[in-house]
C-alpha cells in the first residue's frame, strides 16, 4: 500500500485521515477519525482498518482537551459496544472521498439512532 | 418567469450577505454618520463575495460536497475543529441577532414589545426549517426580500443631488466631524457584514441539497453574478437613504425603526408597510440561512448525514444541532440583550474570522484532484490572493480597532 503504480507516495495523513466516508449507496458514513495498523514481526506495518468514531478523534487533538474529548464522547457509547471498524479491503477508493464497496456498517453511531427514535421521530412530522 | 425563478437562491444568499439585520442596521448607521464615504466598502465586499462564492459553487457542482466538508480534510482535525468552533459560535450569534431582528420587525408592525415576539419568531422559523421544502423556502424568501426595493424608490423620490453622493463616495475620507479610526472601524464592520461567512456556507451546502452537477454551474453563476449584486445595490440604497434624509437632520440610527425613517418621509404609510415587510422577509430569510449554516458546518465536520431534504430521522444529529441552535439563540435573545448590539458585535467578530472560511475554499478551488481542469483561472487566483491579503489585514485589525474606538462610539 505504500507506493502506487504511478510512482506517487500514498500518504495516510493526507489521503486517508479526515476524509469523508461514503458507503456504496452514497450515504455519509462519517469521517476517517483514526486508522488501525497491524504489525507482524519481520513485516512492514500495514493499515488494516479505518476507525470512524468521534471519540477516537481525542488522541489526535492531544493535550487535556483531547483526553477529555475521548473520555466524554466514549461515555456516550453503550459500554458493551466497540467502535465499528471498516476493513481496508472494503474501501473502493480513498480520494477525493473514501468510497466503500459495502453498505454502511450498522450501529455506527448508536447515539444517533437513539436520538432519531426518541427525539426526532416524536416531533410531529418527524416520521416523514 | 423562469428566468426570474432561476436566481432566487442567489437572492436569498444576497439577503444574508447584504440585507440581514446586521446589514440593515450597519448600512443605515454608516449612511447617517458618514454619508456615502464608505460606499466603496460595499463594492469591495461584493466583488469578494462573488469571487469566493463562485469558487465554492464550482467545488460543490464538481464534487457534490459542501465547503465545511472540505475544511477538515484540508486543514486537519485540530485546525478544522478550531475553525468549526469559531464559525459555529459566530453563526449562532448572527442567528440569534436575526431572531431579534424578526421580533423587532414585528414590533414595528404591531407596537407590541419585541421580547414577546421572540418566541413567535423562533416558532415560525422552526416550522419553515422543519417542514417547508428547500426550493419553496428559497423562492418565498428570496422574492419577499425584494420588498426592500422600496428603499431604492424612496431614494429616487427624495431627489438627492446624485453628483454630491458620487463625490462623497469617491472622497475616500471620513466627513470632517468624524475621526479616521471610527471611519475605519465601520469600514471593517461593513466589510464583515458583506462577506459574512455563513452566506457562502449556506450557498455551497444548498448546492449539495439541490444536487448540483457540473451542468448546474451556469445557473449557479447566474445566481451569483445577478442575485448578489442586486442585494448589494439594495444595501447601497439603504445607505443612500440614510445619507440623504438622516445625516443632514443629525439623526444617528440606533434602532430598526430609524432605518425606515427615510421611507416614511418620502413614501408615507404604504412605503413603511412595504419596508417592514422587507425587514421581516430579510431577517427571516437570514435566520433560515444562518440556522441551516450552523447545522451544515457541524454535520459536515463530523461527516454525518445532513440535509434539509432528507427525512429528519435519517439525519438525526443534523436536526438536533439545528434544534439546539434554535433553542440557544432564542434563550440568548430572551435575556433582553439589545439585538442591535449583538448584531454589531457579530459583524466585527465575523470580520475577524473571515480568513478561516475563505482560505480553505481558495485552497480546494486550486486542487486538481477535486476539480480537474475546473480549477481557478490565473485571473481568479490573482484576485483571490489579493483578497486573502485583504481579509487577513481586516481580520487582524478588527478586534484592536473595536477596542480602540470603543466599538465605534
Amino acid at each position: 500500500m505504500s507506493d502506487r503504480g504511478d510512482g506517487s507516495v500514498f500518504r495516510i495523513g493526507f489521503t486517508v485521515l479526515d476524509r469523508q466516508i461514503v458507503d456504496a449507496d452514497g450515504d455519509n458514513v462519517g469521517k476517517v477519525d483514526d486508522v488501525e495498523f497491524e504489525w507482524r514481526e519481520g513485516e512492514p506495518p500495514t493499515m488494516t482498518a479505518l476507525v470512524s468514531d468521534t471519540a477516537a478523534l481525542g488522541p489526535r487533538i492531544a493535550g487535556r482537551l483531547g483526553r477529555s474529548w475521548e473520555v466524554l464522547l466514549g461515555r456516550l457509547r453503550p459500554s458493551d459496544e466497540e467502535p465499528t471498524l471498516i476493513r481496508s479491503e472494503d474501501v473502493e477508493r480513498f480520494a477525493p472521498s473514501t468510497v466503500l464497496s459495502i453498505p454502511a456498517p450498522s450501529g455506527m453511531r448508536p447515539m444517533e439512532t437513539w436520538v432519531a427514535e426518541h427525539i426526532i421521530c416524536r416531533i410531529p412530522g418527524g416520521r416523514r | 418567469m423562469r428566468w426570474l425563478t432561476a436566481f432566487t437562491l442567489g437572492l436569498l444568499t444576497a439577503v444574508g450577505g447584504f440585507l440581514d439585520i446586521g446589514d440593515l442596521v450597519a448600512n443605515a448607521v454608516v449612511g447617517s454618520r458618514f454619508g456615502m464615504t464608505l460606499a466603496w466598502v460595499m463594492l469591495v465586499g461584493l466583488v469578494g463575495l462573488m469571487l469566493f462564492t463562485e469558487m465554492s459553487a464550482r467545488v460543490t457542482s464538481t464534487t457534490g460536497r459542501g465547503t465545511f466538508d472540505l475544511v477538515r480534510e484540508r486543514l486537519g482535525s485540530r485546525v478544522g475543529l478550531a475553525n468549526l468552533l469559531a464559525s459555529y459560535l459566530i453563526t449562532l450569534l448572527t442567528f440569534a441577532a436575526q431572531l431579534g431582528g424578526i421580533a423587532l420587525a414585528l414590533e414595528l408592525a404591531s407596537g407590541i414589545h419585541y421580547l414577546l415576539w421572540v418566541p413567535v419568531a423562533a416558532a415560525l422559523v422552526w416550522i419553515v426549517l422543519w417542514r417547508v421544502p428547500f426550493d419553496r423556502m428559497e423562492k418565498i424568501y428570496g422574492f419577499m426580500g425584494l420588498a426592500l426595493v422600496v428603499f431604492g424608490v424612496a431614494l429616487w423620490r427624495l431627489g438627492p443631488d446624485w453628483g454630491v453622493l458620487l463625490e462623497d463616495a469617491l472622497a475616500f475620507a471620513p466627513p470632517a466631524d468624524e475621526g479616521t479610526a471610527v471611519w475605519w472601524y465601520y469600514a471593517i464592520a461593513l466589510f464583515g457584514s458583506a462577506m459574512t461567512p455563513y452566506s457562502v456556507l449556506f450557498f455551497s451546502s444548498s448546492g449539495v441539497e439541490e444536487k448540483w452537477t457540473p451542468k448546474d454551474l451556469a445557473t449557479a453563476r447566474v445566481n451569483i453574478f445577478f442575485g448578489l449584486p442586486l442585494g448589494g445595490l439594495l444595501a447601497l440604497a439603504i445607505m443612500g437613504c440614510a445619507a440623504v434624509a438622516l445625516l443632514p437632520a443629525g439623526i444617528q440610527v440606533s434602532d430598526l425603526g430609524q432605518v425606515a425613517l427615510p421611507v416614511v418621509s418620502s413614501l408615507g404609510k404604504i412605503g413603511v408597510v412595504i419596508a417592514i415587510l422587507g425587514f421581516f422577509a430579510a431577517t427571516f430569510g437570514a435566520s433560515l440561512e444562518s440556522g441551516l449554516a450552523a447545522g451544515y458546518a457541524v454535520a459536515q465536520y463530523f461527516g454525518w448525514q445532513w440535509g434539509k431534504e432528507l427525512p429528519p430521522r435519517r439525519a438525526a444529529y443534523f436536526q438536533l444541532v439545528i434544534l439546539g441552535g434554535l433553542l440557544a439563540g432564542t434563550l440568548f435573545v430572551l435575556t433582553g440583550v439589545d439585538p442591535i448590539t449583538v448584531t454589531e458585535y457579530s459583524l466585527v467578530l465575523s470580520a475577524a474570522a473571515l480568513p478561516l472560511t475563505y482560505l480553505p475554499i481558495f485552497v480546494v478551488a486550486n486542487d486538481r484532484s477535486y476539480l480537474g481542469d475546473r480549477v481557478n483561472s490565473r485571473f481568479t487566483n490573482v484576485l483571490g490572493s489579493v483578497y486573502l491579503v485583504l481579509l487577513s489585514a481586516v481580520s487582524l485589525a478588527a478586534i484592536p480597532l473595536m477596542v480602540y474606538t470603543k466599538a465605534g462610539q
